[in-house]
């Protein structure tokens, strides 16, 4: 190991992160996928202002205008440009709506499930010993459940509906990031920095803050951008198998799968559109965070 | 380029040539079908399951068999008729031989109806079939079946059981599955089951009826519809059975490839809660205070299958692929009354009852339903809600997984009574008995009685009631069934359910073979032919 | 390196048992199972006769109790659907996940790691953002959904490749499996890519990251400048430096791959475990179940301490607890 690896880079999360925002001005390639990670995002929030139509209004939709091309008017005179799904709904304005259910569960699934996995990894990296054992045999049992148990035990249990998909990827989250920062701590704490830091005498919460957090940030960015991409997909498989969000709400992924049944016949726009917002969404979301992984990663940006 | 990578060269391109080749077509003797299920045994007492019961009827029979049509028809008996009250005779067919070669007689019934009554750890037994029941031998080829009580239906009963060899009255579920005991008088001989993988069957030569068109059958479970489409599009199978609805148009078009299509006598029906205890969450007033259901009114019930436009669910949702239906049997079937049909849409009138019955503002409800139970389930749910949204019933669907979804429909509720107001869910007839969905579905709830464990809504009639039970104590069957139709008659009127619509059976096949079909959704192997 | 490997055995059987606990508890939690056997025609005393002869008319607490004896002498119960021990049941479905895993990862390994790596020595090469591109897609499509469009193109369109099953099994050094036969390899290679291709960009993504990480350190800098070969820097630099998380993961992402195969394996019709506890779970078959994921608990555990193992193998600095003395 080299002797410059006893300095980290960054002193803090905080700094890193401003770090990174103002590295956004000075790369160009960051900044325009930076940008299109927010146009996504504004789509999802305004999507009740911007679509044609609301699809989750059932009152509105109806099956008389189902599977219609791209292009075709509906019964009530709009529209429909990138045609209707199975149920009549709008697709363009499915494919807004959608988004933002997909990215409501992701974001806010991912959210809880990196707190929870953040706060177990580092105490077992830190504190090592019973506790590491402890914590990280609980990560085992629950890295073995498959996902669609869990979703379908907390259904049987608390009905089906978006806060329950959040809760159900959360729980199936949370033990992946936990057992990706205890690796990346574990191996910060062997470098000689830390010992360093540790024969200072320096407190548990100033090491953690200080040290471990921002030379595990790389791996968590990398991390969080994959898992977001995971958990919009695991949604639409829970939605293939029947336990995803209501389907008169559907996310993007619920789009995708319903629409698939569509394919053979040749409505192919039904599958087709939101799967390209769907690779879009998430394409931008994992180049952003490489970018962001390149300039925050103290090695890299040095 | 030396000799070895030239060697190693040729080598992988037959590597890749032969994998990618398309697959050689087996011999033309073998018949490959996809099915959208598997059997759980083979052992046929085993499990009263509607995939196991379909593949039993290849390598075994019954003393009566059921046509396409759910006609009973000769089997390993010749003819039936009642010599007393309580008393049935039976007349063996004579000559009957077993795959093993045994000879068929009286004892192989009886010995199976012992059997068959008591299979351990059998998840759904056959016992419903033959308790009650007491067999005698008379001679060889004769069989006495009294009951305590008069029963018409001791034929559809014997109907469903599968006659195995007394030999094997000992044998268990597992020498049935391995081959050891799975000898019947069947079409075909059972060759072996690799479960997940395929089951396979081969000619019986010495069949008693008409002889099979395969030397051999290679049967496959392909439980994704889509995949099940694709391998007969490429050749993989023969034959498949429940095409998509969506795949059928394309399927249709296709050059070389046959559809089959009848209506099925698979119902769908929804319930609507038609008592005031208790009061459930799912129904509420426009703001949100839960309600008596509204549903104890025959107006709501009208209003609610007046709202329904059955025809745009068959040609938007199921794409043809269901027959509006204003009762439990289609056309053509036993218990079908020419006097009932489907309601016509009309969201006018449904408007104008609800008004009537004063719920001009309407309310919200949610609809509960199973997710990939029956062919489109949650679409037809959503197409539903839509519809009623527009009359004014502002609708939520809920679906659930099957096995979530029937413990609460039945017994979810407080007490373990039936937990919701509305439900979606269907029903096929499988013994061809015309009073079975009566005292299922209609009857007033009486457990200790047998009656009413289907009636999830608490419709009651008591003279409705009595022509059911009177029906099932007729010996006279032309009799019996005449009270069921006045009973289907008088319970539909009263909205005692709401069917929606029959689904259509559908199979497809290569055009080198060709499929006698009937209203039966299940797949009769026997009835493909080579062309 | 003993005492490190007994006290995770001890941990193991711990957690095995609280595994087991915890199962049992939820999967009751969960419908009722006498609903999805028993025939709706079959009269209200089969009903009866079904739940008692299954034990589910006892509480739970004796029917853990029950499982538990049985378990201990390595009885996990019979299946209610199939009327079979579901130990054998899974024993024999688990040779066809475990070939279609193996393939799986020999896939994602082949294609991955030197698609990673040389992305990693030329990060802004054309064919790295090419290939970084694809990887973003290769992250982003749904497995049933490429699954399908898979089937469509390969076997509805084209005509190569069979939709679903498993081919033809050959025997070779003693051991069945489908990959000796041509009909086999044929039937496996679609459900195999497709179980992969997560896989494959996750390992590239890793090597990727791992590769210039390490590339930028002193010690690389140092041998290029010593005028080291660059097959031999990566050879006996890169590769044991970035092998260490790579291994991790894949150590992991193997039990991941058989434990969720279930989509793939129900895309095309695989009769693997994952098929197998999909049906389980749909029927409610609990036995089943509660083997199936004490199986899978069992293979995390191992293919975790395994992993401990070769990290520390691998690099001489990881010492393992226990093994202070």
């Amino acid at each position: 190991m080299n002797a410059k690896d006893t300095r980290a880079a960054v002193s803090s999360p905080l700094a890193a992160l401003s770090k990174c925002a103002n590295a956004l001005w000075s790369r160009p390639s960051v900044s325009i996928s930076g940008l299109f990670v927010l146009l996504i995002a504004a789509l999802a929030v305004l999507a009740p202002l911007v679509a044609p139509t609301n699809p989750y209004d059932l009152a509105t939709v109806s099956i008389l205008d189902g599977r219609l091309p791209p292009g075709q008017k509906m019964l009530d005179g709009t529209v429909a440009l990138l045609g209707t799904d199975g149920a009549g709904r709008d697709v363009l304005s499915a494919i807004l709506w959608g988004l933002r259910t997909s990215l409501i569960v992701a974001i806010s699934s991912a959210t809880i499930a990196l707190t929870v996995g953040l706060t177990v990894g580092l105490a077992a990296a830190f504190y090592g010993g019973r506790l590491d054992a402890f914590l990280m045999r609980i990560v085992d049992i629950q890295l073995s459940f498959p996902a669609i148990l869990v979703a379908l035990v907390l259904l049987a249990l608390l009905g089906k509906g978006i806060d329950k998909v959040i809760i159900a990827l959360a729980i199936v989250q949370w033990a992946v990031y936990a057992r990706t920062i205890r690796a990346a701590a574990m191996v910060e704490r062997r470098k000689e920095y830390f010992e360093a830091a540790t024969c200072l005498e320096l407190s548990n919460g100033r090491i953690i803050w200080k040290h471990l957090l921002p030379n595990s940030v790389s791996s968590l960015i990398v991390l969080a951008t994959l898992q977001t991409a995971h958990s919009i997909t695991i949604e639409a498989t829970l939605s293939f198998l029947g336990v995803g969000v209501p389907i008169t709400e559907p996310s993007l992924g619920s789009l995708i799968s319903n629409g698939f049944d569509f394919i053979l016949s040749g409505a192919y726009w039904i599958t087709f559109f939101p799967g390209i917002m769907l690779l879009a969404t998430v394409a931008a979301i994992n180049i952003f965070g490489d970018q962001l992984r390149t300039i925050i990663n103290p090695r890299l940006s040095r | 380029m030396t000799i070895s990578n030239f060697k190693r060269r040729v080598l992988i391109i037959g590597l890749v040539f032969g994998i990618l080749s398309p697959a050689a077509h087996l011999s033309a003797d073998t018949l490959r079908v996809g099915l959208a299920a598997e059997p759980t045994s083979v052992d046929p007492h085993y499990h009263n399951l509607t995939i196991n019961n379909s593949m039993a009827t290849q390598v075994f029979d019954a003393l009566v068999l059921q046509d396409v049509n759910q006609n009973l028809v000769p089997g390993l008996a010749v003819s039936w008729a009642p010599v007393g009250e309580t008393t049935w005779e039976f007349k063996l067919r004579s000559g009957v031989t077993f795959h093993n070669g045994a000879a068929f007689t009286a004892k192989d019934v009886v010995a199976t109806m012992k059997r068959a009554a008591d299979v351990p750890n059998s998840p759904s037994s056959f016992g419903t079939f033959i308790k009650g029941k007491t067999f005698e031998i008379v001679d060889d080829l004769t069989l006495r079946v009294s009951t305590k009580k008069p029963n018409p239906f001791v034929p559809n009963d014997l109907s469903r059981v599968a006659i195995i060899d007394s030999a094997f009255a000992d044998a268990t579920t597992e020498d049935f599955n391995t081959g050891k005991a799975a000898f019947g008088t069947g079409p075909f001989k059972f060759a072996g089951w690799l479960p997940g993988d395929a089951l396979t069957l081969t000619k019986n030569a010495g069949y008693w009826g008409q002889a099979v068109d395969w030397e051999s059958v290679v049967i496959k479970p392909i439980k994704d519809g889509t995949t099940r489409t694709a391998a007969l599009i490429s050749g993989d199978v023969d034959f498949i059975e429940r095409v998509a609805p969506s795949d059928l148009p394309n399927l249709e078009k296709r050059n070389g490839i046959l559809v089959y299509k009848s209506v099925s006598n698979r119902l769908l029906y929804m319930t609507l809660h038609m008592t005031n205890d208790p009061v459930k969450p799912y129904v509420t007033d426009n703001s949100d205070n839960p309600i008596p259901s509204p549903f104890q009114d025959i107006r709501l019930r009208q209003a609610v299958s007046m709202a329904i436009n059955r025809e745009a669910i068959s040609d938007r949702v199921m794409d043809g692929l269901s027959a509006p239906a204003g009762q439990f049997s289609p056309e053509g079937y036993i218990g079908y009354s020419p006097n009932l049909s489907a309601d016509d849409y009309n969201p006018e009138k449904a408007k104008e009852l609800m008004a009537e019955a004063g719920f001009e503002d309407g309310f919200k409800l949610t609809i509960h339903g199973p997710a990939g139970r029956y062919s489109n389930d949650t679409r037809i749910l959503e197409a539903i809600a839509q519809m009623l949204s527009r009359v004014g019933i502002d609708t939520t669907v809920e679906t659930m997984p099957a096995s979530v979804f029937f413990k609460r429909f039945s017994r979810g509720g407080p007490n373990k009574t039936p937990e919701f107001t509305v439900a979606m869910s269907g029903y096929a007839n499988g013994s061809g008995e015309p009073s079975h969905p009566l005292r299922i579905f209609i009857h007033t709830k009486q457990k200790d009685r047998g009656y009413g464990p289907g009636n999830r809504n608490g419709y009651s009639n008591a003279e409705v009631d009595k022509l059911i039970e009177d029906g099932r104590a007729m010996m006279d069957i032309a009799k019996g069934e005449a009270a069921f139709i006045k009973a289907t008659e008088m319970s539909m009127q009263e909205y005692a359910l709401v069917p929606i619509h029959h689904e259509l059976a559908t199979w497809a096949s290569s055009d080198a073979v060709t499929y006698e079909h009937g209203a039966l959704d299940s797949t009769f192997i026997h009835n493909i032919r080579n062309k | 390196m003993f005492a490190f490997i007994l006290r995770r055995t001890i941990q193991s059987v711990i957690v095995l048992f609280v595994m087991s606990l915890l199962v049992f508890c939820m999967i009751n939690l969960v419908g009722d199972p006498v609903d999805m056997l028993v025939n709706p025609e079959s009269l209200p005393d089969e009903i009866e006769r079904v739940r008692r002869d299954f034990g589910l008319d006892q509480p739970v607490y004796s029917q853990y109790w029950h499982f538990l004896k049985g378990a201990l002498s390595g009885d996990l119960g019979k299946s209610y659907v199939f009327g079979r021990p579901a130990l054998a049941l899974m024993a024999e479905r688990f040779p066809a996940t475990l070939e279609l895993a193996f393939c799986a990862l020999i896939i994602a390994v082949t294609i991955g790691l030197p698609l990673g790596i040389y992305a990693g020595l030329r990060p802004d090469g054309f064919a790295t953002r090419i290939m970084m591109g694809m990887s973003v897609l290769g992250i982003s499509i749904p497995t049933f959904w490429l699954g399908l469009m898979m089937i469509i193109l390969f076997s509805v369109i084209l005509g190569w490749l069979p939709v679903s099953g498993r081919g033809d099994i050959g025997v070779f050094l003693g051991i069945e499996s489908s990959i000796f036969t041509m009909d086999g390899l044929r039937h496996l290679i679609m459900p195999a890519t497709n179980l992969a291709l997560f896989k494959i960009a996750m390992v590239m993504r890793l090597a990727r990251a791992g590769t210039s990480e390490v590339m930028a350190q002193d010690f690389i800098r140092f041998a290029r400048a010593q005028g080291l070969p660059r097959k031999r820097i990566i050879k006996s630099h890169l590769l044991p430096n970035i092998l260490i998380p790579i291994v991790t993961v894949i150590g992991i992402e193997f039990g991941t791959l058989i434990a969720f195969a279930t989509v793939t394996e129900s895309i095309f019709s695989w009769p693997g475990l994952g098929k197998l506890v999909i049906d389980a779970i749909i029927n409610l078959d609990r036995p089943v179940v509660v083997a199936y994921l004490l199986f899978v608990v069992a293979l995390f555990l191992t293919l975790n301490l395994i992993v401990d193992i070769i990290y520390a193998a691998l690099d001489p600095r990881v010492r393992l607890q226990g093994d202070d003395t």
